[in-house]
């Protein structure tokens, strides 16, 4: 695979790659507030996949190979226009439809959806369209955990088609302060559990463990808090307060302080900073780049790992931590990974005079002796392409990008619809993510109103 | 033949009412995968599973049952929030590390579903044979010394299957699925066991819940 790779020329997943390709399909799904993945054209860099090898023959035809990234980005609207009308994986549907559709012309398993409407009706519901009353008892189930009974459902079969519309959001409001969605282990705390990956032999506090080194608790608070009421969703990334959670009802509410969060304000920036965050995944690392990309795919619902969200910053990886990650095969990721990663420098994980605090010299005082060069971690850094000066600004600069509203609409649409947007879904999604983003202001609960009266939700 | 299954399940729960006649061409090896339930199929099929907390509330509240009664092994651990809740789809972040479900129900699924089915069918039988005055599925129905049903086609035999089916399914049942529960009632007290009555409203209560159109939604 490799002296086929060798034998084909150098062809790394290239950093220009994707703005060229937004460039040249500015209306494509992947360009719609996102850019796209490496996957597009690789398997993984430098490996093509089918869509990206038939691309090859097109790129400037008879030039000296590897290309510059300069020749690459003029070359590569033409070859796309190249292989337009051809079908690289043969499943039936032209490369320049997968591409408007967005779904993966290098990829048979992907192919665009549609929602065709079978012929005949069916008694109890309209099985082409959003349905009321398969809304209203999909509704409760998703959030209240249970169906109405069935006096119930006579009183909502006896109201107009318009109080039906009117009584999915009085219930949806109802359902959003349960036990069942906002209680501990409850549906919110179920959302949050690939972002906090919590350690139960590690806990401290209420159900202690073995070895009690941070209590989770707290970010499972924070994430509740910023998903219910009125309260802004970008704050799960940038808050300046604790959350504390009471029982009987569950009840979430701000403090300045706790005691089980010994990080200073100045410092903190939601639950980017928190104690298990930061024991967790910075632990005894100089430059935590596992603590920045988990923030990276919990948060922005980018996976480096499968080459997702990459912005190269020109001259990175500088390999402070002499880890080798200037090899070209590392340095596809890195250049992103790491500018992505020194703001959490100072950010102490495990021990070495601060557990979970904020020290300045962090590096100096602990690390001087791994690296010749690894004092010269800068705190500052880049996260979506853009230079951030600290991990504060980091958690602005992304909780206000389009990248993290579509992450939030996406967790809940495929907590709601069992699975990711559709190809056929993907305009109700795009005006979903939209409106969280500026005319709710991020608010989840004003959002949650929007998609449950969408076809995608109501039309079984 | 798994998603032949899921195929199936999704045509009858969606049109959530089954016509009075069907025909299931029944194949080597399983049901036709060309049967559409006799009902016009779903644009979307997206058809989902109801996991564990759901399965338990619904079972609870379609047989008035406190959320602690519908299913423990050893009558003391839970099964849909401790022994089986990964079969159910669920998760366990906190011991083993599995912060999302699997997305596919297991091989023991379907058998998980029936024990938690038939174990809160048995708790609800129990409850309304020991207290027959605050019956709550059992109400009406005439049983003799030794808890047979005197009248296994009667009137209150009918009330108790539409009760059944409006607590676990929000709907009237058809008749082809009334005809069919009586039937059932008069087969079980045929072979004159004792508690016949309480053996029929066990098994008519486990075809209910553990009916797709039950655990999907």
């Amino acid at each position: 695979m490799l002296a086929l790779a060798v034998a084909a020329g150098a062809s790394w997943a290239r950093p220009p790659a994707a703005g060229v390709f937004c460039a040249t399909y500015p209306t494509s799904p992947f360009c719609v507030g996102q850019q796209p993945a490496c996957t597009l054209c690789h398997v993984a860099p430098p490996q093509r996949n089918v869509f990206g090898a038939s691309l090859e023959p097109h790129l400037a035809p008879g030039e000296p190979r590897p290309l510059s990234d300069g020749d690459f980005a003029m070359a590569l609207p033409a070859a796309l226009h190249a292989v337009e009308q051809a079908d690289a994986d043969g499943d039936g549907v032209s490369n320049l439809v997968e591409l408007q559709q967005g779904t993966l012309p290098g990829d048979p398993r992907s192919i665009p959806q549609t929602s065709t409407c079978a012929a005949g009706t069916n008694p109890q519901y309209d099985v082409c369209h959003r349905d009321a009353k398969y809304t209203w008892k999909k509704l409760l189930l998703d959030f209240c955990g249970v169906s109405p009974t069935w006096a119930q459902v006579q009183t909502f079969l006896s109201l107009s088609d318009a109080a039906k519309q009117a009584f999915l959001d009085t219930e949806l409001d109802r359902c959003l302060s349960t036990e069942f969605w906002l209680g501990k282990n409850g549906q919110l705390w179920r959302l949050a559990h690939p972002k906090v990956r919590p350690i139960g032999s590690l806990k401290a506090g209420e159900d202690e463990g073995q070895i009690p080194l941070a209590d989770y608790d707290d970010d499972y608070a924070l994430f509740a808090y910023t998903q219910i009421g009125d309260h802004d969703a970008r704050e799960v990334l940038t808050a300046k307060y604790f959350v504390q959670r009471t029982t009987n009802p569950t009840a979430y509410s701000t403090t300045p302080l706790k005691a089980s969060q010994p990080m200073d304000l100045a410092h903190r920036s939601g639950n980017m900073t928190s104690a298990w965050t930061l024991v967790d995944f910075v632990m005894f690392t100089a430059l935590p780049r596992n603590a920045a990309a988990q923030m990276y795919r919990a948060y922005l619902g980018l996976d480096i790992a499968k080459q997702e969200g990459l912005y190269a910053v020109a001259g990175e990886p500088r390999d402070y931590d002499a880890k080798g990650v200037t090899q070209q095969q590392c340095a596809a990721c890195h250049a992103t990974l790491d500018p992505l990663s020194y703001p959490f420098r100072n950010y102490n994980g495990i021990g070495g005079g601060g557990t979970a605090q904020y020290l300045p010299n962090r590096i100096e005082q602990g690390f001087s002796t791994l690296a010749p060069n690894i004092t010269q971690i800068p705190e500052a850094g880049y996260v979506l392409g853009q230079p951030v000066a600290n991990l504060v600004e980091w958690g602005q600069v992304a909780s206000n990008s389009d990248a993290f509203a579509r992450a939030v609409v996406t967790d809940y649409w495929k907590f709601l619809m069992g699975h990711p947007p559709t190809s056929d879904e993907l305009p109700e999604f795009n005006v979903t993510w939209r409106a969280f983003q500026t005319s709710h202001a991020f608010r989840v609960q004003k959002m949650l109103h929007d998609l449950v009266h969408t076809e995608a939700y109501g039309a079984p | 033949m798994r998603l032949d299954l899921i195929g199936l399940c999704a045509a009858v729960t969606l049109c959530a009412c089954p016509p009075s006649v069907t025909t299931i061409t029944v194949m080597d090896g399983g049901i036709d995968p060309a049967f559409d339930g006799g009902v016009a199929k779903s644009a979307r099929g997206v058809l989902r599973f109801k996991g564990p907390e759901r399965l338990n509330n619904e079972f609870a509240q379609a047989l008035d049952l406190p959320a602690s009664y519908v299913c423990n092994e050893l009558g003391q651990y839970p099964c849909t929030s401790l022994v089986h809740v990964l079969p159910l789809g669920g998760v366990d972040p906190y011991g083993s590390g599995l912060y999302e479900a699997a997305g596919a129900t297991s091989v023991t699924t379907p058998m998980v579903v029936d024990r938690v089915a038939l174990s809160a069918c048995t708790a609800r039988a129990g409850l309304d044979l020991t207290d027959p005055a605050n019956a709550v599925l059992l109400k009406g129905l005439v049983v003799d010394a030794q808890s047979k049903l005197v009248d296994p086609q009667g009137p209150a035999a009918k009330q108790v299957i539409v009760s059944l089916y409006r607590r676990a399914l929000q709907r009237n049942p058809t008749q082809p699925e009334v005809d069919a529960l009586l039937k059932l009632a008069v087969d079980i007290n045929a072979k004159g066991e004792p508690r016949a009555a309480g053996d029929w409203i066990i098994s008519a209560c486990f075809v209910v819940l553990s009916s797709a159109e039950s655990v999907f939604y």
